[in-house]
């Protein structure tokens, strides 16, 4: 059975969830997953698929519900907003969002909640009262972009669902999906891809640019001359690069080498922002290399020209 | 023109244990008279976490506001 008809790429994703989603039909119950990726790979939307399929015991879909955990101070504030009023005694999936931000009293008290050997019940008892967390009802789901941050011991109570990056022929296929009502020409898709940053969230956006862009020109019909006029409008660089990717491209083709710092301190960002941000990308679209210092490699060279 | 206090008046008004632990909570520290609390635990109390009282300071119930967790529920069709 096909489970996620309107979700795009993740073949492994989808093949383990569906696997969890069999089993749950049968056991009405289903492992605490914990989806881990970079941003933008459909975390929050495999989650929120994965939910949509889960019923209750009278039939009913069961009710999904997103926490961001940024915004969880401690237990107390936890158990008196959230667990008494929408998880005690109902039927529902829980999503914790960003929860290697999870507060660490919040973290001690799921090393025991989670931790159900073969148990679909658990009792945690808290500040003198007792909550019941009863498997079969509730589903737990956790997504985060940074599991190093995850504690470990919660980490391995957890069953790790893994997102890859989208390739160009999945990109592709988003970027249709979500302009659906406008007809692309064949050679226009896969270089609109080309210049989508390998996550789902790109997709879509680039995706509304081009309706925007057809809907302002009264077009339905996109071709590849009519990329490069939106390109030109909004500025999308070659492999989604950004202006100060660029910047570093054309500095160090001048320079030939650089420090991190000496790049810092010409772009006027952070070491940090810079290797977290940017200098990751320009390694893996081998525009660049780190050999002590920073140098432009041949692609980018040839990049630099044409930009 | 009258002056001071009315006849009658006094600073302090009677409010049960009950209704004064919902406002500060049970675990709130008070002051009391140390004979009385000897007396009535037969034994030298000694608190065992040196605290501020109640009353030292004027706390503003209306200021302390717990933050609330974002969250979305969606009920499927």
């Amino acid at each position: 059975m096909n489970y996620f008809p309107d979700l795009v790429g993740q073949n492994a994703v989808k093949k383990k969830l569906s696997f969890y989603l069999d089993a749950f039909h049968k056991t009405s119950q289903s492992p605490f997953l914990l989806m881990a990726g970079a941003k933008g790979l459909g975390k929050t939307e495999f989650a929120k698929a994965f939910a949509k399929n889960l019923h209750n015991s009278d039939g009913e879909k069961r009710a999904f519900l997103e926490l961001n955990c940024s915004t969880i101070k401690n237990n107390e504030q936890f158990f008196e907003q959230i667990f008494l009023p929408l998880i005690a005694d109902n039927e529902i999936t829980i999503l914790f969002d960003e929860c290697h931000a999870l507060p660490s009293d919040l973290t001690m008290a799921f090393l025991t909640i989670f931790n159900t050997e073969a148990n679909s019940k658990k009792n945690f008892e808290w500040d003198g009262m007792n909550f019941e967390f009863n498997f079969r009802q509730q589903t737990f789901i956790f997504a985060t972009t940074e599991t190093d941050k995850i504690f470990p011991p919660l980490k391995d109570r957890l069953t790790t669902i893994d997102f890859e990056p989208y390739n160009e022929e999945e990109l592709s296929e988003i970027v249709k999906l979500c302009a659906s009502d406008i007809d692309f020409d064949d050679d226009c898709v896969a270089e609109v891809a080309s210049t989508i940053r390998g996550n789902a969230r790109s997709a879509v956006k680039r995706a509304k640019e081009i309706s925007l862009y057809c809907g302002a020109n009264e077009n339905n019909h996109f071709t590849l001359e009519n990329f490069r006029d939106l390109q030109d409008k909004v500025g999308i660089l070659p492999f989604g690069l950004t202006h100060i990717e660029k910047q570093i491209l054309v500095f160090l083709k001048k320079v030939n080498e650089a420090t991190l710092t000496g790049i810092s301190a010409k772009i006027g960002l952070s070491k940090t922002a810079l290797q977290r941000d940017h200098e990751l990308y320009l390694l893996n679209k081998n525009l660049i290399e780190i050999d002590g210092k920073r140098k432009i490699t041949r692609d980018g060279r040839q990049l630099c020209d044409v930009l | 023109m009258s002056r001071g206090r009315p006849k009658g008046y006094s600073p302090y008004i009677e409010i049960s244990y009950e209704e004064l632990g919902d406002w500060v909570g049970r675990k709130t520290k008070v002051v009391v008279c140390k004979k009385w609390l000897d007396a009535l635990t037969d034994q030298d109390y000694v608190s065992p976490i040196p605290d501020e009282p109640i009353g030292s300071k004027v706390i503003d119930l209306h200021k302390i506001e717990v933050p609330k967790i974002e969250y979305k529920l969606t009920k499927f069709d």
